[in-house]
Formats: structure tokens, C-alpha cells, sequence
């Protein structure tokens, strides 16, 4: 307990604490240092620094010891994160080995992390959609949760403010339900993206084929060399660390950026236990953290406080911050924290070909595809379930691998340079309506290593998500047929909740302290200095990639607490 | 066929026993197959499946699975990211594939002429019978030649190549 004498207090109190190095907590990080806070960020994982932390970037595929195969040893210790599709020999160091943070799963939850700095920011997906009022006013239109307390437009010019800075790429669709952004130049859709874009205009009214909105630099600004980023050289190799920062991370970018302002305190291996509540000046003095190398308790303390640790973890902490005032979960007065957890359904999916264009096919590669923005009950309700889903669409050649044979014969089959026909595919991504009891909740007895209360999850479909997947494959198929695809199938993988890896809820926005935690500055309702700006925040979840609404929150949530502060002084 | 079988089993068993007078016997107890972590492999399983690979995938005027070393790579691969069940089906195959040859030829596997190699292989290849244990081996042995011919640096690099930075990507071009 050395560290915790009143001589090294001083060096433990900062402007700001973030908790959190993933993408919110590193725009968090970036908007108070900018603006002069001393900040201290504090992440439970190890350190990783952009380019010199990235082994695997520069291999080649031949020189991975299994060829880009985990390890039957290891997929049967960590049968969770094996289940994700970038768990893999490049990229199997940036994620939690299933045994490295024990859960309760009461039922089945496939919970997917990435305990480093940077996050998941490190792998993820770079998929990045604006929401829209169809999704603000979703709840209070259809009925479910409680009403958002923001709109679009309090959220827009924060959007602007994120892009610009981020990158994404992008072409201006002109659509109500799917708003444009501050766009670098949009990659092509391939012919049979085209085709099948004009296929749903000629039959259907509302159902549009988009060039997929991504954080890449297709085409870098100033704003983005000065980052050290370059343009991305479409190597698809994301997960691994980019070495030319050409996707957006919060290592490539906006950690370095708060680094640079001489503001910004990194501290890794640091397990935040719970946030210190002061029960006579009624506000968070600051953190209790658990040194993951000494298990050391140390506290850290700061005038406003972000949690940005991930969906599921800030609920977590937050639970675990008990005091007289707060005995169930810090800003807990309504009983609804760890509540009305939601997800992305993502379970449906369909493949086919098409033997148009047999004379074209692409060159080089997408870091993103075609996109089909959400057309289900948009206007108005109109099947018998709420919401709807997004879709994405992609579609290529392969080179034909004729296997018949072996011998001579063989060698020079595989040598020939004939491409198969189209492949086309499409997977869902759907709205799912937050729940009471689709929760998480600490558990009575078992602790994590750190001592920390182990999380029970008790999230699962319901009947709204079922009849939305049948509702896809059915539409699905009947696009696949009107553009003439062949070899349609479909599957529905059953995957649990979680492997999504877009976890929501549980630290509401709402405008009533009775049905929700946080306000519309997602500060707690009853804790003004707390902060909750990652995805624990979300009132319900849209179809869309979620990391740019948080980004953006993060943003004008940080720009809430500076000029509160300034209002103070 | 079982008749003839346990005839060959005796002569094997035979030709075990007197393995100790036999210097260059193939049933060599004592002589061990490739190191690996999970598997045992004797010498003959070992040199029967590196010269099943290079049947599949031979040495012409490019290079073949032997000088590629496919076999290591295939080992490794059953060894690390292969359930039991897997290997064992290897293993086993391996076993009934020198008998085979053994029953054709009088001969394991690898000592067979390139040219009785080919007919045993050709035999393989055309048979459907899903059922049959050696089909099934033989199919399973052939996905693991695949794989390390068309993962290998030199198919990557002089045959189908990778490119790990297109540094592009157009939508529709001539193909």
C-alpha cells in the first residue's frame, strides 16, 4: 500500500481519469488533453504502441507456424474466443484467452475482449454508420425502453467532428434513415454490386445498395499526416496492427495525438476495482485501481471521471462502486443497472452465385463491401416484429481450384489462372429490443483474479429476434431470386449473444433518473462527475456499427464537462 | 481379402521378429519416426506418407512436396491442430497403405517404383466408396498435400501470388 501516502497523493490526482484505451476512452483521452485537462487513462491490459507492437504485421502467410491455424490445444482451453472469426494465429495475442477473465454465463454469452491499449479499436471491424432519427425516436415510436434523450441533430456536428479526424470513407447517399458524413473518397462497387443495387430499384421501393462507410484513409488529409497516418494500401490485414495507420485506432491515432500534448498519463495493467464515492461533497473523488503486477490497491484521483471500459465492464465497475449512498452500484437509485443489455443479432447469413459478367471481375482489395441500409419497417410499422436489420453485400471471384487428380496433372490445374463465377453473400445485422431481464449482474461468491466479483450473464434472444431472422433470409432469398443468383443457402449459425462483439445497455440514456442511468450528456443522474460514454450507454442499438455513436458521445460529452467546468470556476 | 490379409500380418509379425538380425529391416522397434508432441509415428508411417505426398504432388520441372518438405508441415498440422481421431485415421491409414502395397507390389509403400506408387494412387483417386477406410485416408492425406502446396512460400510467391499491399482495389476490371 506504499503508493497510497498522502505524499504521492499529489501525484495521484489528475483534471480527468478515463477508464479505458478502446475507442471511446482514446477519444476521450484525445478531446480533455487537447483542451488542457491532465488526464490519466487507465487500462487493465498491457501496453501496446502503434508499429512497435504489431509482431505480425509484416508476415507472410507461409510463415505463420500453422498457416494462419490456431493450435487445437488452445481452442479447446478458450472455447469462447475461438468462436471469433479474428482469432487467429496473426492476431490471437490481442485478444482474452477465456480463462485470463473468468464470467458466469447463466446463459450462454460469447464475450469477446481485447485487454490492451487500444482495445478492441486494435480489431476491430472499422464499419462505421451514422444512426439517424429513425433510430433516436425507434424506442418512443414502437413502444420499447425509454426515449432517447438526444436526437440527431445534438449528435450530428460531434459526427462531423469524429470523421474528420477519424477518416472514413464513404460516398454522400442522400438517405433519410443513413445521413451522410465528412467522407474521404468511397472505394467501387464491384459490376454485380452495381447489378444487384439496380435489381432492388426496379422491384422494391426503399431498398438501397451503398458502398459500405468505413474508417479507412482512402485518401489522407493534413489532419491525418499529422497523426503519422498514411493512405491505406488495401492489405486487409487489419487485425494485426496497421503499419501504415491507414485504419483508424486508437493507437494510430488518438492516443499518440493526446501524447503529443504533453497532458496525457498511460497507465497499463491497472484493473479498476470501483469508483470512490464522497458522500459529504456528494460527487467521485476519483478510482480504486488494482495493479494487475503487484495486486496492489492504489486510488487515483480527478475532478470528472469517463468510464470507457467496455459495455460490459462499465457495467461492472459500476456495480462493484458500493457505498452508504449507492448501496447497489454507483448512480443505482432506479434498480435498472446491468438491465436492458442488448446486441446485434448477427446470427443469419446467405451465400449464392451468379454467372453474369463472366468477362469482369475486381483487382487489389476492400477493406469494406456494399451495404444494404436497414428497409424494414423504417417509415412505419409494418411486419409482425419491431425494428428491422441492415445487411452487408459482398461479392468477388475466386480463383478456381480444380483438386481432380494428382500428379503433373494436378500441379498444372493449380497453376491455371481461371476464375470461378461471382460468389455473392450477405449477413445480418440486426436491431435487437432491450430487455429488464436481459442482464448482466455480479455474482455472489466467485471473484476474478483480481478480486473483483465475477459477471453473471443472462442475456438471450427473444421472439422479436427469431421472427427478424427468418424475416431476412426470407427477403434475402427473394432479392437472391429476382437478380437470377444461383446456389442460394442459407444459414442460421445460432451463434449465442456477444460474438456480435456489439455489446449494449445496461447504463441507460434516458431523460427520467426513475427509468434510466445516465442523462443526455451521459453523465449519471446522480453522480454529475461520472461519465459513461462507451456502450453501456445505449438506450437501444440500432442497425448500425456502433463504435462511431460512441466516438462521437465521447466527444460532446467531454465537451459537456469542460464547459461545466468553466460555468464552475 | 481377410484371408489374405492375416497372412500378411503374420509375415509382418515376422519380419518384426527378426528385426534384430536385419540391420536395415523396416520394423526396426528401435528406430523412431519424426519427433512430434501429441503422435507416435514410426519410420515406415513417416516415409509412407512423405512418399504418398510426393505422389499427389511430385517434383517436375518446379518443385514437389518433397523439396518442399509438405510431409513436415502435414505432420505438424495433424500433430497441433488435429483431433485424435484425426491423427489415428492418419496413422492407421498409413498402416493399411503399406499393406496394400505390400499385397500389390511386396513392398511398403515408399520402396515401391514410382510407377506402382502412381497405379496405387490412380486406384485411389477413382474410387467413390466413401465407406472404404483407405479412400478416406487417402482423401484426408490429399487435403493435407493441398494445403501445404497451395500455403507454401513458393506457390504464394511464383505460382498464384500474393499480394500482401495492392496498394488498390477496382470494382470491375477485364478478367
Amino acid at each position: 500500500m506504499g503508493e497510497n501516502n498522502t505524499a504521492t497523493a499529489k501525484n495521484r490526482s489528475f483534471d480527468a481519469i478515463v477508464i479505458g484505451s478502446g475507442i471511446s476512452g482514446g477519444w476521450a483521452a484525445k478531446e480533455f488533453t487537447e483542451k488542457g485537462w491532465k488526464t490519466l487513462v487507465l487500462e487493465r491490459g498491457r501496453d501496446v504502441q502503434h508499429l512497435k507492437d504489431y509482431p505480425t504485421t509484416n508476415m507472410m502467410p507461409w510463415e505463420f507456424e500453422h498457416r494462419g491455424q490456431m493450435p487445437l490445444e488452445i481452442t479447446e482451453a478458450n472455447p469462447i474466443i475461438s468462436k471469433c472469426y479474428a482469432f487467429r494465429e496473426d492476431a490471437a495475442h490481442f485478444f482474452v484467452k477465456d480463462n485470463e477473465h473468468p464470467y458466469v454465463q447463466s446463459k450462454p454469452f460469447d464475450w469477446i475482449r481485447g485487454y490492451q491499449v487500444g482495445g478492441k479499436s486494435l480489431m476491430w471491424a472499422r464499419q462505421t454508420q451514422r444512426w439517424s432519427d429513425f433510430d433516436f425516436e425507434g424506442p418512443a415510436r414502437d413502444g420499447f425502453a425509454v426515449d432517447w434523450p438526444i436526437r440527431y441533430k445534438d449528435i450530428a456536428p460531434w459526427y462531423s467532428h469524429v470523421e474528420k479526424f477519424v477518416g472514413i470513407s464513404g460516398n454522400k447517399d442522400g438517405l433519410a434513415h443513413l445521413p451522410d458524413g465528412e467522407f474521404l473518397p468511397a472505394l467501387e462497387l464491384t459490376c454485380v454490386d452495381h447489378y444487384f443495387k439496380e435489381v432492388l430499384q426496379k422491384n422494391y421501393s426503399g431498398r438501397h445498395v451503398i458502398y459500405g462507410r468505413c474508417a479507412h484513409l482512402t485518401k489522407p488529409n493534413p489532419i491525418h499526416q499529422e497523426q503519422g497516418r498514411a493512405q491505406c494500401q488495401n492489405r486487409n490485414l487489419c487485425q494485426r496492427g496497421c503499419p501504415f495507420g491507414g485504419y483508424f485506432s486508437s493507437n494510430a491515432s488518438t492516443l499518440p495525438w493526446a501524447a503529443k500534448t504533453g497532458n496525457l498519463t498511460m497507465r497499463p495493467f491497472s484493473v479498476v476495482h470501483s469508483i470512490i464515492y464522497d458522500e459529504q461533497k456528494c460527487i467521485a473523488t476519483g478510482v480504486r485501481v488494482v495493479d494487475t503486477n503487484t495486486k496492489e490497491m492504489v486510488e487515483y484521483y480527478a475532478k470528472v471521471i469517463f468510464v470507457n471500459a467496455g459495455a460490459i465492464n462499465t457495467n461492472l465497475i459500476l456495480l462493484n462502486s458500493t457505498s452508504h449512498r449507492f448501496p447497489n452500484g454507483l448512480g443505482n437509485d432506479s434498480g435498472i443497472l446491468g438491465k436492458y443489455v442488448a446486441f446485434h443479432n448477427y446470427r443469419a447469413r446467405i451465400n449464392a452465385e451468379y454467372e453474369g459478367f463472366m468477362d469482369s471481375t475486381t483487382d487489389g482489395r476492400s477493406p469494406t463491401s456494399a451495404y444494404l441500409p436497414r428497409f424494414r419497417n423504417v417509415e412505419k410499422q409494418e411486419t409482425d416484429f419491431l425494428r428491422g436489420y441492415a445487411a452487408g453485400f459482398s461479392s468477388g471471384r475466386y480463383m478456381k481450384r480444380n483438386t481432380d487428380g494428382f500428379g503433373k496433372s494436378l500441379k498444372d490445374q493449380l497453376a491455371k489462372k481461371e476464375l470461378t463465377p461471382w460468389f455473392v453473400g450477405s449477413h445480418m445485422m440486426g436491431e435487437t429490443i432491450p430487455k429488464e431481464s436481459n442482464a448482466v449482474s455480479l455474482h455472489a461468491n466467485l471473484k476474478d483474479p483480481w478480486g473483483m466479483p465475477q459477471l453473471d450473464m443472462n442475456v438471450a434472444y427473444d421472439d422479436n429476434d427469431e421472427k427478424m431472422v427468418k424475416d431476412f433470409l426470407d427477403q434475402m432469398t427473394e432479392m437472391y431470386t429476382k437478380a437470377g443468383f444461383k446456389n442460394i443457402k442459407t444459414t442460421d449459425s445460432k451463434a449465442a449473444p456477444g460474438l456480435d462483439i456489439h455489446e449494449m445497455g445496461g447504463v441507460r440514456m434516458g431523460k427520467d433518473p426513475k427509468t434510466s442511468l445516465l442523462n443526455e450528456f451521459n453523465q449519471l443522474h446522480a453522480c454529475k462527475n461520472v461519465y459513461v460514454t462507451d456502450g453501456a450507454c445505449m438506450t437501444s442499438t440500432s442497425t448500425q456499427n456502433p463504435s462511431l455513436t460512441y466516438m462521437a458521445i465521447t466527444a460532446r460529452a467531454v465537451d459537456h464537462a469542460v464547459n461545466e467546468a468553466k460555468k464552475g470556476s | 481379402m481377410i484371408i489374405h490379409r492375416r497372412s500378411l500380418l503374420k509375415q509382418l509379425l515376422f519380419v518384426s521378429a527378426t528385426a534384430a538380425f536385419a540391420p536395415s529391416c523396416l520394423l526396426d522397434k528401435h528406430k523412431t519416426g519424426i519427433p512430434l508432441k501429441h503422435m507416435t509415428v514410426s519410420p515406415e508411417q513417416e516415409a509412407a506418407f512423405a512418399s504418398l505426398l510426393a505422389t499427389i504432388i511430385p517434383e517436375t520441372d518446379t518443385p514437389g512436396a518433397a523439396s518442399m518438405h509438405a510431409d513436415l508441415f502435414a505432420w505438424k498440422m495433424l500433430d497441433d491442430c488435429s483431433p485424435k481421431s484425426e491423427q489415428d485415421k492418419i496413422l492407421k491409414g498409413l498402416n493399411e497403405l503399406n499393406l496394400t502395397s505390400q499385397t500389390k507390389f511386396g513392398q511398403f509403400f515408399n520402396r515401391l517404383t514410382e510407377d506402382q506408387r502412381i497405379q496405387i494412387v490412380t486406384d485411389l483417386e477413382s474410387n467413390k466408396d466413401k465407406s472404404n477406410s483407405l479412400v478416406a485416408f487417402y482423401r484426408q492425406s490429399k487435403g493435407l498435400a493441398l494445403h501445404a502446396y497451395t500455403s507454401s512460400e513458393f506457390y504464394l510467391t511464383k505460382v498464384q501470388v500474393y499480394e500482401q499491399i495492392p496498394g488498390r482495389f477496382h470494382g470491375c476490371v477485364k478478367a
